[in-house]
């Protein structure tokens, strides 16, 4: 394993941070405080190759390996304080335009993926349900075969990117005693009769990325709607999931090493007793534990795009890696919001929000416990989830 | 030990799994039988790749390939004729 960055990936990074501290930190107070999502910032990330990094050259994407792609997503985390932005980038690429790129066909590929790329096609992920989460095989979302394709029928809910999304990857089960082998992923346009979205979701952080519930309701869709071949729907759930544990993280690496800066400043430069809050050992500790967070998350993060460059299998590395990184998060933005006392407790610093979005971390793409219980079936303990 | 011997065995390697299996013919769904969901598949995956020294694609983990142990068995010598032989399609 070498974690070391090329010359090339450490300049694209360096651009990555420098135009996202530039151009994605404006008036995020008060979108936050609107749950408004920036169509603006996001049409500057395509502008910079970011909403098709990972995908093909050809479809109009950057063709970056998993290293690059983690550390553009670091550098990104670093210069943007627009958690919600970021987090709908990341439900964009690795739930819905990589799995496209992954097991579409190629008119499939032809027909969305450009436009992926260039951001004018916002992609969201409906699999979540009511009563359904983290075990797919209990989806209760239909897909009959009817002349022509298949009419879905059932409700979505937690659909990041729903409210201005163009297209959705919505998994539906053919077959609900097979439980996850009748599972089939179908990619339904916004425009389809019998698709609706629902207001948007109010929502205790990240704030500005937008989210709603989906209703099906005898909605048709044509047999080449179907995405990867028959049978194939929990083959590319598991695929999804897998890079989803793995990057939708990723940018909180970033993230952390903006917290431990604006920390180290703020301890050496605030005073109090006649010196520099940061020459306490109580407070340096706390430091030293944030930056013991952000190398140990960091190193797992760098090793899990090793493997899945290798191909070598990742389903373990993905799930320690999204709940330790996770973790870390909540950790590293409550350490922030402790060490800037009074001041980060209101809302002049943004750490609060910061706080408020990393919580989120323990919840999406499963939370810390079915991470888990996944890293221990795949040690092979019979842990159910 | 045929390789739908050594794939039986590690599956009776799970808690609560042998004495079903014992029960089971090879053509029998491992599915339908719930003794094979979601998390079971990456797990049995991860284990023939060691074991048998191939690769399982993301794409290859469906049910037609993972319904009984017969199928994982015929999915499993095809990967290993792919590896000896790359030129030929398994």
């Amino acid at each position: 394993m070498d974690f070391g960055l090329t010359a090339e990936q450490s300049a694209y990074a360096a651009t990555v941070a420098e135009f996202a501290a530039r151009e994605l930190n404006d008036a995020i107070a008060e979108r936050d405080r609107d749950s408004a999502f920036s169509a603006e910032a996001w049409r500057k990330c395509a502008r910079l190759g970011l909403t098709g990094l990972p995908l093909p050259v050809e479809h109009g994407g950057g063709g970056a390996d998993a290293v690059t792609t983690a550390a553009a997503l670091e550098a990104l985390g670093h210069g943007c304080r627009d958690n919600g932005l970021i987090f709908s980038l990341g439900a964009h690429l690795w739930a819905g335009a990589v799995p496209i790129a992954r097991f579409g066909t190629d008119a499939q590929r032809r027909r969305y993926l450009p436009a992926a790329c260039d951001g004018s096609l916002v992609i969201a992920h409906a699999a979540t349900e009511p009563d359904a989460g983290s075990d797919p095989a209990q989806l209760t979302t239909t897909a009959t075969p009817v002349e022509g394709g298949f009419r879905l029928d059932g409700g979505k809910t937690f659909v990041t990117n729903a409210p201005v999304a163009g297209l959705f990857l919505v998994l539906a089960t053919t077959n609900r005693v097979r439980r996850h082998a009748g599972l089939c992923a179908f990619l339904v346009e916004r425009d389809t009769r019998g698709l609706t979205v629902g207001p948007p979701t109010d929502k205790m952080g990240l704030r500005t990325s937008p989210m709603a519930d989906l209703h099906l309701d005898g909605c048709h869709v044509p047999t080449d709607a179907v995405l990867g071949p028959p049978g194939a729907g929990m083959a590319i759930f598991n695929a999804t999931m897998r890079r989803e544990r793995g990057f939708i993280l990723a940018p909180a690496v970033g993230t952390m090493r903006r917290h431990l800066d604006q920390c180290v400043a703020y301890a050496r430069g605030r005073r109090q007793h006649g010196r520099a809050i940061g020459d306490f050992q109580a407070v340096a500790h706390r430091i030293v534990d944030m930056r013991l967070r952000l190398d140990t998350a960091r190193t797992l993060l760098y090793r899990f795009a090793w493997l899945l460059d290798e191909k070598r299998d990742t389903d373990s590395d993905a799930a320690l890696l999204k709940l330790h990184l996770s973790e870390c998060l909540v950790q590293s933005a409550s350490d922030a919001v402790h060490l800037h006392g009074g001041s980060g407790y209101t809302t002049a610093l943004g750490l609060e929000r910061e706080l408020r979005d990393a919580l989120g971390g323990r919840v999406y793409s499963g939370t810390t416990e079915i991470q888990k219980n996944i890293a221990a079936r795949l040690l092979g303990l019979g842990v159910g989830t | 030990m045929t390789v739908a011997q050594r794939i039986r065995a590690f599956l009776a390697t799970t808690p609560g799994r042998a004495a079903a299996l014992a029960a089971l013919g090879d053509d029998d769904s491992l599915i339908d039988r719930g003794l094979l969901d979601s998390l079971g598949t990456l797990e049995l995956s991860a284990w023939l790749q060691e074991e048998f020294g191939i690769t399982v694609d993301e794409i290859d983990l469906t049910a037609d390939n993972f319904e009984s142990i017969s199928a994982i068995s015929w999915y499993v010598e095809r990967r290993v004729t792919a590896v000896e032989d790359p030129g030929r399609r398994p």
